[in-house]
């Protein structure tokens, strides 16, 4: 099982000429999206509505002829806001069902190597709970593939912050997890 | 504390200047504290990408694991309909049953004096035998039968079969009373098997004499 079979239906088909492009940019991005939102601890569906709405807004953006310049930082920082809005426990649900996705790894490793891993997995999702919510967050927008510029874009805040974030936060997990 | 250590995690996602990044890495190359940084901090960038995957990856199952149980409480569901329905069951709507050609056979004597066929009644004169509870099964099944109400109201009634049979091939000899005769009124079911036979005891000389001025 994969997040792939996460069903995700979007009526992009009346954009247009602009259907391709979006469509594109949804097989693209989909995944990464909800990568990040679950990441955030939102749930599967929670997840999938605010993607969806997401690319429902970039339909709409697209659409009223508006910029197609930083589309992918743009749908993460519509995604982002929208989780924000949503989420009023957003420090609670992070990292709460790992233990049935270390399990899940697990199964696909000698029993030497499962206890290891996820005994790895544990530590770091200790370690990831005690980075504050703008480090953690940068860095899942980091794993998610968007270039320093673009997380600041989409957390409002300047691309050297970000580099400083990143550093610190990564700094921290090596230093706790010492993986 | 090394003063390039602030931009490793920049070098290694290529972040930085060009000419800083060109440095940066000759620095790396050189510094063995560095390095050993790097390579943590290498680590642990995969090692945060592998909890994310395992993140979405639990939250996958959790959803299949949820649809699993959705179908299987709709399974439950359909089960519990299933046994409702089969413990108060409609009335079927069939369609109307063929009626059986039987042919009457020649009436003999006997049986003209026989009476016309009449409703089941039950007499303290009837014989043990008639088993009165499958026949009134039979009835009250027809009854409460929709489809063979509609069939009864477009259809003309089932003729009416006579056949003579002797008391003697049916009751040891000597055991009905002499003057007796058995009304035997026969159901066919569609597919040709008998459906209900019923005996109604007939006192052909009580008949005789009561029709006698």
């Amino acid at each position: 099982m994969t997040e792939d079979s996460l069903p995700l239906a979007l009526p992009l088909s009346r954009l247009g000429a602009k259907n391709r492009e979006a469509n594109t940019l949804y097989e693209e991005l989909r995944k990464p999206l909800l990568r990040y939102l679950l990441c955030l601890g939102m749930s599967s569906d929670q997840a999938q509505d605010v993607v969806q709405d997401a690319f429902l807004s970039l339909q709409r953006h697209l659409a009223s002829g508006g910029s197609q310049e930083n589309i992918r930082s743009w749908l993460f920082r519509v995604a982002h806001n929208r989780a924000r809005n949503q989420q009023n426990s957003y420090e609670r649900r992070f990292g709460a069902p790992l233990g049935s996705a270390i399990d899940a790894i697990a199964d696909r490793e000698s029993p030497e190597r499962a206890v290891l891993e996820k005994e790895k997995l544990r530590r770091l999702g200790e370690a990831i709970k005690t980075l504050t919510q703008t480090e953690r967050e940068c860095l899942l927008l980091r794993a998610g593939g968007l270039r320093y510029r673009e997380i600041g874009e989409v957390l409002a805040i300047p691309t050297s912050s970000v580099g400083d974030m990143v550093e610190r936060a990564i700094r921290k997990l090596a230093e706790k997890c010492n993986v | 504390m090394c003063e390039w250590e602030s931009r490793l995690a920049a070098w290694l996602d290529r972040e930085l200047a060009q000419d800083e990044d060109i440095e940066l890495e000759l620095h790396v190359s050189r510094c063995a504290q560095c390095r050993s940084r790097a390579e943590a901090y290498e680590r642990t960038s995969r090692a945060f990408d592998a909890y994310c995957d395992a993140v979405t990856l639990a939250f996958a199952r959790q959803k299949a694991s949820s649809s699993k149980w959705a179908a299987v409480a709709a399974a439950v569901a359909a089960a519990a309909v299933w046994a409702f329905l089969t413990a108060h069951p409609r009335a079927p709507i069939t369609k109307p049953a063929p009626v059986p050609h039987v042919t009457a056979p020649r009436r003999s004597a006997l049986a003209r004096e026989v009476p016309p066929l009449e409703p089941p009644r039950s007499s303290p004169g009837e014989p043990s035998f008639i088993n009165r509870g499958s026949l009134s099964r039979v009835q009250s099944q027809n009854a409460a039968t929709p489809a063979r109400i509609q069939r009864g109201r477009f259809l003309p009634p089932e003729p009416a079969v006579e056949i003579d049979i002797p008391a003697d091939a049916l009751l040891p000899p000597g055991a009905a009373p002499a003057g007796t005769n058995f009304l035997v009124d026969f159901s066919v079911a569609p597919d040709g098997s008998a459906q209900a036979i019923r005996l109604t005891p007939q006192l052909t000389g009580l008949d005789r004499r009561a029709a006698q001025p």
